[in-house]
């Protein structure tokens, strides 16, 4: 008579990451209904084209690599992958742009690493960043000004998903348009701030409609760390990093983006909350996820006020990604029974 | 012109400095290392065995320090390879099937002590004296000191000796690394995912 | 309750359900008595025991039947009276279902206790409170008394603190696993003895205070102390903590650290800090070992788990197999049946049910599939990071598992392997199912491993070059042989040749070679010298090893050292005797005043020398007859060459006294007392005579070996007494 031989512990919590993940992707709805709201169905349906594609080419892969395709899909982090990419890409942006960024990110920055779990870089951020080097124009251009804001029309739902697979520019333009970010980025060293916001993106608004999406994805967020799924370490750091650095390098709105812009436009929140918190390429020590968090913070800045680009969430995320497993072996939290913590992967020193 | 004389005088200063950087730090934090042979006679399972050719580790780790080939030893087997790649900055080779197998389990000698004579010839083999005996007196394994080198077994004239694994009692085992879902192959795919829906 | 304690919060932790409701709703049964009881001598943490019992003795309750080997080991006592059936290799509980020496014994039914008593009454003292405290850890010693919270440390051991202080004690009683109510029903029901343990403990080690630490889910238990502390009016002294329920509290750092905030350094003992922590199970037994002499024989065990119909608490004897257990709670194995002994967090699913109650047994818990689910296969790591929240020790329990998981053995080491205490919270919350605590067992296992190879290669290293030194030293000293053995013969040559130089030759050589000897001597006792310091030194670090047992597993290794180095002062000592023999026959050789070596007076010593032998040989035999051993005729020959020597010493003394009264015949008058004294001894003579001759008849009858040697030594005497006989006749003449 055999019995069941297994190592302790012999029970479980009810945490798994399926759950951890569906819990993610829930975080992100309001945030999503809200960007539907302002933005029309561009959004909705490109999200639910980058969840298809995500979900294709995860199986593709799982099969090509002789794995359990449905074991492994149900863990459903290819569906936040696919998520959180349709919700950072410009609304009206093609369809191709949305299937290239996605199955680039699965196939290239998640599974060719050895899929979930080994991946060293965000992969919705590898993807986002691949589309916006190659296609500057497409990415920048087909954001949408917010009828809300404006009061003129938005694309209807058939409209948008003409402008997206069909690609008509004509219908396209008189919905289009850059950013709140970059506009003022690009303009203010000619107009002042005042006659900056009188422009349609602002309509005096400062935000153009994006303080609500932001405030979605925070409320999300602010879910997702009730539920313990993410600490405040990393949101918090890289929010307050990014407001010290906006309050004493640009305080003069005539010269430079204001903090309210910086905080609340632009893809700020998603950020801070789903994209710098993946736990997979993100530092993990408590220390850690503060110097990584404000190293995000700093970079966004940084990119934001003097790169080429209006946004940088991604190069941020990206950039740190690099940085995550070294801050990671300085940052040892102190242990039980020592007194001091220990520092870098060097074996020895007692 | 006088854009490439500031900068030939840039480049000029900044070599000077980087040089005298490195010349400063190369005396600073001068490392001063084992000689090589002890290092890679470190590496070495110091069963003394000869099996690579050499009348024990130290010799054939003085042979390595001068350049002879680092996979004859078949009780290091693929990790004390691998090491003195790692040590050596060479490329790991597989082991040199000519010197012998690597063992699964390590294993010591033991005389079948009423069949032994008492020839001394076991004990003048053990390049680690883990032999007790004197002539016509029976001859015993010192166990905890035997490296299993194989070395007693050829000499016996009466072939009293065997080598037999070494056992692991409760205080020496311990548990195996788990083989988990994501790490197996395909041919054990299907029990995993029965597994996981029994 | 007189004091305030202010409590600490350790970091980390879980909260899983308690289950705790299904055992502790009734009062702690008697197991009934099995067909064999199964005891494995390595039930405690240290060496096995060493069985003091033969197949097919009787043993009675109580009566020791495996001695502890060495210092950390434990004794071990029949559970009940009976037979032992069987000394032999059976699967013994433990994780791996490997096979170790175990004592079975078949119970008669009868419970006869052995003798026992308190140890009060033992030592014939009025008050229990003057137990000297030696006493008493060699009573919890010989009790067999190992910590019963789980790691069966010996608990005599852990009470040997050597130079640390110790200010607190404190008593586990918070049991945090889910499941296990054993601790609970004890103190609910034997609280009486926790506090009683609590207080020879105290007196033992000296503490001031003593702290009884329990979860606030045991409301009972934290009544019942509370009464008991009033009955031993010791409130004063002893105070039960109630502590927030959360797991691992009751691991023994994490309970330090909520009770005194303290934080036990790594790779160290609670002593460093002034503390001792035992478990409640471990005080009562002491309690019951100090007051009534009853050794460790029983213990109590949670039977549990929703595969068992009737749940609760027995008092098992030590032994008893777990499927008697199991039926006695109506056992329905169920689909894929597991049992794990221990609790669900830290305990190891038995392979069979076969194996026997120990000491360190504190929970059986048999769960169904539904009720405890075995782990989906393990996802890969997301590094979400709940592992390292809910980690105790503050490790970083993801990086560990990626260390390990790739054999880094070295950074898994430089992050703190070692201080994971394998409480199972990692694995628990772990959202991927990541067998965790089995890749940090795994590693562990393989450093140990690693490092014992490397510690037997640096020994083979060290033997091997010894070894080569030493071919080397001889060859090179047979080769100086050699060459002296040359040299000499050339010289030999050329002394013959010229022979005026060749007498003062010998006169250099002898004193060349007495300073020699004399270095040789002073070399000798140098080394001596230096063994016996390392000896000391050994002896010092095996103490050390012996007070502190995170270096137990050194203790075999400083033994060892020390019986080497012992070994090699005696031979030490034997080699410096022997060159100061040499050293002193070299000159008794060459010196000519001790002149010639047949002189009478030498030739006495001789024969008196010969003549004590000869007695202490004879009293030896007489005591091996009266023993009836079997050395009795190898040391009945040895008395008669003995017999043999002395006559002729005696012979060549008298013949050179003859030959020396012959020589000085002028001395007359002196011969006139030796004329007496020859009488005496030719009487003696005779008897002597007589004596062998009965001996000889003796032999012949017993038809011994010996005959020979006794008709010679017969054939001598007579020779002797005819020699005697014809000196009387001349001196007498004088």
């Amino acid at each position: 008579m055999a019995l069941l031989t297994l190592s302790s512990p012999h029970t479980h919590g009810p945490n798994r990451t399926s759950r951890i993940m569906l819990t993610v992707a829930l975080a992100t709805l309001p945030g999503l209904a809200v960007m539907t709201w302002f933005f029309g169905f561009g959004t909705l349906i490109n999200t639910v084209l980058a969840v298809v594609t995500a979900l294709f080419s995860e199986a593709l892969v799982l099969k090509l690599r002789k794995y359990p395709v449905s074991f492994f899909l149900k863990d459903n982090t290819a569906l936040v992958t696919g998520l959180l990419l349709g919700l950072a890409l410009p609304p009206l942006a093609p369809w191709w742009i949305t299937v290239l960024a996605t199955s680039f990110a699965i196939i290239f920055a998640k599974q060719i690493y050895g899929g979930m779990g080994n991946n060293p870089f965000n992969p919705a951020m590898v993807g986002y960043a691949l589309v916006l080097i190659s296609f500057p124009v497409q990415m920048t251009t087909n954001w949408v000004t917010s009828f809300q804001v404006t009061g003129s029309e938005i694309a209807g739902f058939s409209e948008a998903l003409s402008i997206i697979f069909t690609g008509s520019s004509s219908a396209a333009d008189a919905f289009t348009g850059a950013t709140p970010l970059d506009q003022y980025k690009h303009l203010i060293s000619k107009e002042t701030s005042d006659e900056l916001l009188q422009r349609n993106t602002f309509n005096g608004w400062l935000n153009g409609g994006w303080e609500w999406v932001n405030l979605a994805f925070l409320a999300g967020g602010l879910f997702l760390m009730a539920r313990r799924i993410i600490t405040w370490h990393i949101p918090v750091s890289m929010l307050v990093a990014l407001s010290i650095c906006s309050l004493i390098l640009g305080w003069d709105e005539d010269l430079y983006t204001p903090l309210s812009l910086h905080l609340l436009s632009g893809a700020t929140m998603l950020g801070a909350f789903f994209i710098a918190t993946d736990p997979v390429s993100a530092s993990t020590t408590p220390t850690g996820k503060l110097i990584y968090g404000a190293g995000i913070g700093v970079l966004l800045y940084v990119i934001r006020t003097w790169g080429a680009y209006p946004d940088a969430v991604a190069f941020a995320v990206l950039l740190m990604n690099f940085a995550a497993p070294f801050i990671d072996a300085y940052t040892q939290p102190r242990s039980y029974g020592h007194s001091k913590p220990k520092r870098g992967l060097k074996p020895g020193d007692k | 012109m006088s854009t490439i004389i500031i900068a030939i005088l840039v480049l000029a200063g900044l070599a000077a400095i980087f040089g005298a950087l490195l010349g400063f730090a190369s005396v600073r934090f001068k490392v001063e290392g084992n000689p090589v042979v002890d290092q890679v006679n470190d590496l070495l399972p110091q069963t003394q065995c000869g099996q690579c050719g050499f009348p024990g580790c130290k010799p054939y780790a003085e042979a390595i320090a001068d350049g002879e080939k680092i996979n004859k030893c078949p009780p290091g087997g693929e990790s004390t390879i691998q090491a003195l790649a790692d040590l050596l900055g060479v490329e790991p080779e597989p082991l040199d099937a000519e010197h012998g197998a690597e063992k699964d389990v390590p294993m010591v000698a033991y005389i079948r002590e009423d069949e032994c004579i008492g020839c001394t010839k076991c004990i003048q083999a053990c390049p680690v004296d883990a032999i007790l005996g004197a002539a016509k007196q029976m001859h015993t394994v010192i166990v905890d000191e035997c490296t299993g080198c194989d070395l007693c077994v050829e000499p016996c004239p009466v072939d009293c000796i065997d080598m037999v694994p070494q056992s692991t009692d409760t205080s020496s085992w311990y548990w195996q690394a788990p083989t988990t879902g994501v790490e197996l192959i395909a041919t054990d795919r299907r029990s995993i995912t029965t597994e996981a829906h029994a | 309750m007189t004091h305030l304690i202010q409590l600490h919060e350790f970091d980390g932790g879980i909260h899983p359900p308690e289950n705790k409701r299904q055992s502790n709703s009734r009062p702690i049964r008697k197991a009934s008595l099995p067909a064999e009881l199964v005891l494995p001598l390595h039930q405690h943490i240290g060496a096995p025991a060493n069985p003091v019992v033969a197949v097919g003795d009787s043993v009675l309750k109580g009566q020791v039947i495996a001695e502890p080997e060495g210092f950390v080991s434990a004794p071990l006592h029949a559970p009940t009276s009976g037979k032992i059936s069987a000394i032999e290799a059976r699967q013994v509980p433990h994780a791996s279902g490997l096979s170790e020496t175990c004592i079975v014994i078949e119970p008669d039914g009868e419970e006869t206790w052995a003798e026992h008593q308190g140890l009060c009454d033992a030592l014939g003292l009025e008050h229990c409170d003057d137990i000297p405290k030696e006493k008493l850890i060699e009573r919890i010693r010989d009790c067999g008394i190992a910590g019963m919270g789980g790691a069966g440390f010996p608990t005599a051991v852990k009470l040997h603190t050597g130079q640390h202080n110790i200010d607190t004690l404190i008593l586990n009683g918070a049991e945090c696993e889910p499941y296990i109510t054993a601790d609970d029903m004890l103190m609910r029901e034997h609280a009486s003895e926790v506090i009683r343990g609590a207080q020879i403990l105290l007196q033992i080690l000296g503490a001031e205070r003593c702290l009884i630490g329990v979860e606030d889910n045991k409301p009972e238990a934290i009544a019942a102390l509370e009464d008991a502390l009033v009955q031993h009016n010791e409130e004063h002294h002893i105070d039960v903590v109630t502590i927030p329920t959360k797991y691992p509290s009751g691991g023994e750092k994490q309970l330090i650290q909520i009770l005194t905030g303290k934080e036990v350094p790594s790779g160290g003992i609670p002593a460093s800090l002034g503390i001792v922590c035992q478990n409640v199970g471990t005080a009562a037994a002491i309690a019951d070992a100090v007051d009534l002499g009853r050794p460790l024989i029983s213990r109590i065990t949670t039977v549990t788990g929703d595969a068992v119909r009737d749940k609760g608490n027995w008092e098992v004897l030590l032994g008893t197999p777990v499927s008697h257990l199991l039926s006695l709670s109506g056992y329905r194995p169920a689909k894929r049946e597991r049992v794990v002994m221990g609790g669900p967090m830290m305990g190891f699913a038995l392979p069979t049910t076969g194996l026997p109650v120990v000491k360190t047994t504190n929970c059986l818990l048999a769960p169904t599939d539904k009720e405890l689910p075995t782990n989906n296969p393990a996802m890969a790591c997301i590094r979400c990071g709940l592992c390292a929240d809910a980690c105790p020790a503050d490790l970083l329990p993801q990086q560990l598992y990626w260390f390990s998981k790739a054999q880094e053995f070295d950074k898994a080491e430089q992050h703190n392997l070692f201080d994971c205490i394998e409480c199972g919270a990692c694995s628990y919350v772990c959202p991927s199912e990541i067998p965790l605590v089995q890749y940090y067992r795994f590693s562990k296992g393989a450093i140990r491993e690693e490092r014992a190879a490397a510690e037997k290669a640096e020994q083979a290293r060290i033997r091997y070059e010894a070894r080569i030194e030493r071919q080397e030293r001889e060859k090179a000293e047979k080769e100086a042989k050699r060459k002296a053995r040359a040299e000499a013969a050339a010289k030999a040559q050329s002394a013959k040749k010229e022979a005026p130089i060749a007498k003062a030759a010998p006169a250099t050589e002898s004193t060349a070679t007495e300073p020699t000897t004399d270095a040789d001597l002073e070399k000798l006792q140098k080394q001596l010298s230096a063994a016996q310091a390392a000896v000391a030194k050994t002896k010092e670090k095996l103490e050390a090893a012996r007070e502190n047992p995170e270096m137990a597993d050194k203790i075999p290794a400083f033994e060892s050292a020390l019986t080497k180095t012992q070994d090699k002062i005696k031979t030490l000592a034997k080699e410096i005797a022997a060159a100061k023999k040499a050293a002193k026959a070299a000159p008794a050789a060459t010196g000519p005043d001790k002149g010639d070596p047949n002189s009478p007076e030498r030739l006495q010593k001789k024969w008196e020398t010969a003549a004590a032998r000869l007695d202490t040989a004879r009293k030896r035999l007489e005591d091996a007859e009266a023993e009836g051993a079997d050395t009795v005729d190898a040391l009945r020959t040895g008395v008669e060459k003995q017999e043999s020597r002395v006559a002729e010493a005696k012979a060549a003394y008298e013949a050179a006294l003859k030959s020396g009264t012959d020589n000085k015949p002028t001395e007359a008058t002196a011969t006139k007392p030796d004329a007496e004294q020859l009488q005496k001894k030719l009487l003696a003579q005779k008897d002597r005579v007589e004596k062998a001759r009965e001996r000889l008849e003796m032999a012949r009858a017993e038809k011994l070996d010996s005959v020979d040697a006794l008709e010679k030594a017969l054939n001598k005497q007579l020779e002797k007494l005819a020699a005697f006989e014809a000196q009387t006749s001349t001196t007498g003449e004088v």
